[in-house]
């Protein structure tokens, strides 16, 4: 039964980094980024026996990291809000550029294109995978991802066409 | 290729993310970390319900046992499971029926009072109170475990509740009443728990320690190991359907939690 389970260690190595970049895209802050997906691998790892077990059990740590995001979310929106314009700011532990136009958009994009974008663009989730993890039909991320890839690139051109 | 497929936002994106390292080593021990963490608190928390469950129920014994149908402790041992709301039985039920585990000394009728169906699987009153025994308390003998209910009597709260997040098929189901399955054989000296319908957590206890055992209908979870002062654990076995730990100290104890293809979860302590 265990020897069909992947290794967790493995899977937290493969897959974390991508994880916390993503979702540093989605809450605006790695510090958050990093907790929230921490948070997830070690509820996966308590659980790892039943959660091993599944099909994508990556799909279950980012989900369960999504959800923690959209928990704080929703608990403290004053608290996130702040946290979001901190996010204009480079962390101290990320090398991530200065807020510009790009930044801004992404402030701008709906939480669930955004949240589309940085799954699809950085963690290199499937249209279904990103379904199942922000919990929508997949019709739906591609909707989202089609008006954010729209208007992303229209903030790229207009950079590259300046540059 | 998806028709989103894009390099350059990828890469934009990406730089977006940040580009430096994030210290896995740190984040993966960190992790282990918590998780350790997790399990002593759980631990913790089941080895003081259980306590606290023992003591109430205990004094809930004082209050009806009679001396003229009061056994000794070794013909006597029955289990007791976590997450059962109340008693089923009434003092003046485990009066009357002499020969049956109710009417046994206090502490293990503390024990039996959690489960309402092993009084009610005992045939008559000519049954030997060791019929529908089926473990023995910890330390009266070395091949017996004493599973202790976290939230006996609704004493205390669940000791466990693994998960705040609840994503596909990760839910733990909702705790019931055991149901007549619990009849066992007469003259079992096996030291198995009657079947056992899906319970959050419940304790099983030896001389060297304690474990915590989840049962979801399908698989086994151990919650957490709370070794006695001078034992240390080691989990041997922590698969869905088997779960062993040994503690190891003056003496050797061994806790074995079972689950068959029949959804039936027996256990056992050896030294």
């Amino acid at each position: 039964m265990s020897a069909e389970r992947p290794d967790f260690e493995e899977l937290f190595r493969a897959h974390y980094e991508r994880l916390v970049r993503a979702l540093t895209l989605v809450a605006g802050d790695r510090e958050r980024a990093a907790d929230a997906v921490q948070d997830a691998f070690v509820k996966a790892h308590l659980k790892w026996r039943r959660v091993g077990r599944y099909d994508d059990p990556v799909g279950w740590v980012r989900r369960v990291a999504i959800n923690k995001l959209r928990d704080e979310h929703r608990r403290d929106g004053r608290k996130r809000r702040a946290l979001d314009r901190l996010s204009a700011e480079p962390a101290p532990f990320t090398d991530a550029p200065p807020h510009d136009e790009l930044g801004e958009l992404l402030d701008e994009l709906p939480p669930q294109q955004r949240a589309a974008v940085a799954l699809f663009y950085v963690d290199r989730a499937s249209v279904a995978e990103i379904a199942r993890a922000l919990d929508v039909a997949e019709g739906t991320v591609k909707s989202n991802l089609h008006d954010a890839r729209r208007k992303l690139r229209g903030v790229l051109d207009n950079r590259e066409a300046a540059g | 290729m998806s028709e989103f497929d894009d390099d350059i936002i990828a890469s934009a994106l990406e730089h977006r993310a940040g580009s430096g390292a994030l210290g896995i080593d740190g984040a993966y021990a960190a992790v282990a970390g918590r998780v350790a963490a997790t399990r002593r608190r759980r631990a913790a928390v089941a080895g003081v319900g259980s306590i606290s469950g023992v003591v109430v129920l205990a004094a809930l014994a004082l209050t009806s046992v009679t001396p003229d149908v009061v056994q000794t402790p070794s013909d006597s041992v029955a289990p007791s499971l976590s997450s059962m709301p109340a008693t089923t039985e009434t003092p003046s039920t485990s009066a009357s029926t002499t020969a049956l585990p109710t009417t046994t000394e206090q502490s293990d009728r503390t024990s039996t009072t959690s489960e309402p169906a092993t009084p009610t699987s005992a045939p008559s009153a000519s049954t030997p109170a060791s019929s529908v025994a089926t473990s023995a308390p910890a330390g009266s003998t070395p091949t017996g475990s004493t599973p202790t209910g976290s939230s006996p009597a609704g004493s205390t709260p669940p000791a466990t509740t693994p998960g705040a997040t609840t994503p596909p098929g990760s839910s733990a189901p909702a705790t019931t009443e055991p149901d007549d399955t619990a009849t066992t054989e007469p003259e079992t000296s096996e030291p198995e728990t009657p079947p056992t319908p899906p319970f959050s957590s419940r304790s099983y206890s030896s001389a060297g320690g304690s474990i915590t055992v989840s049962w979801n209908g399908a698989a086994l979870t151990l919650d957490g190991t709370s070794p006695a002062s001078g034992y240390t654990a080691s989990v041997e076995a922590a698969e869905d359907d088997r779960i062993r730990v040994r503690f190891d100290g003056a003496q050797r104890w061994q806790i074995e939690v079972r689950a068959d293809s029949d959804g039936v979860v027996t256990s056992s302590v050896s030294s």
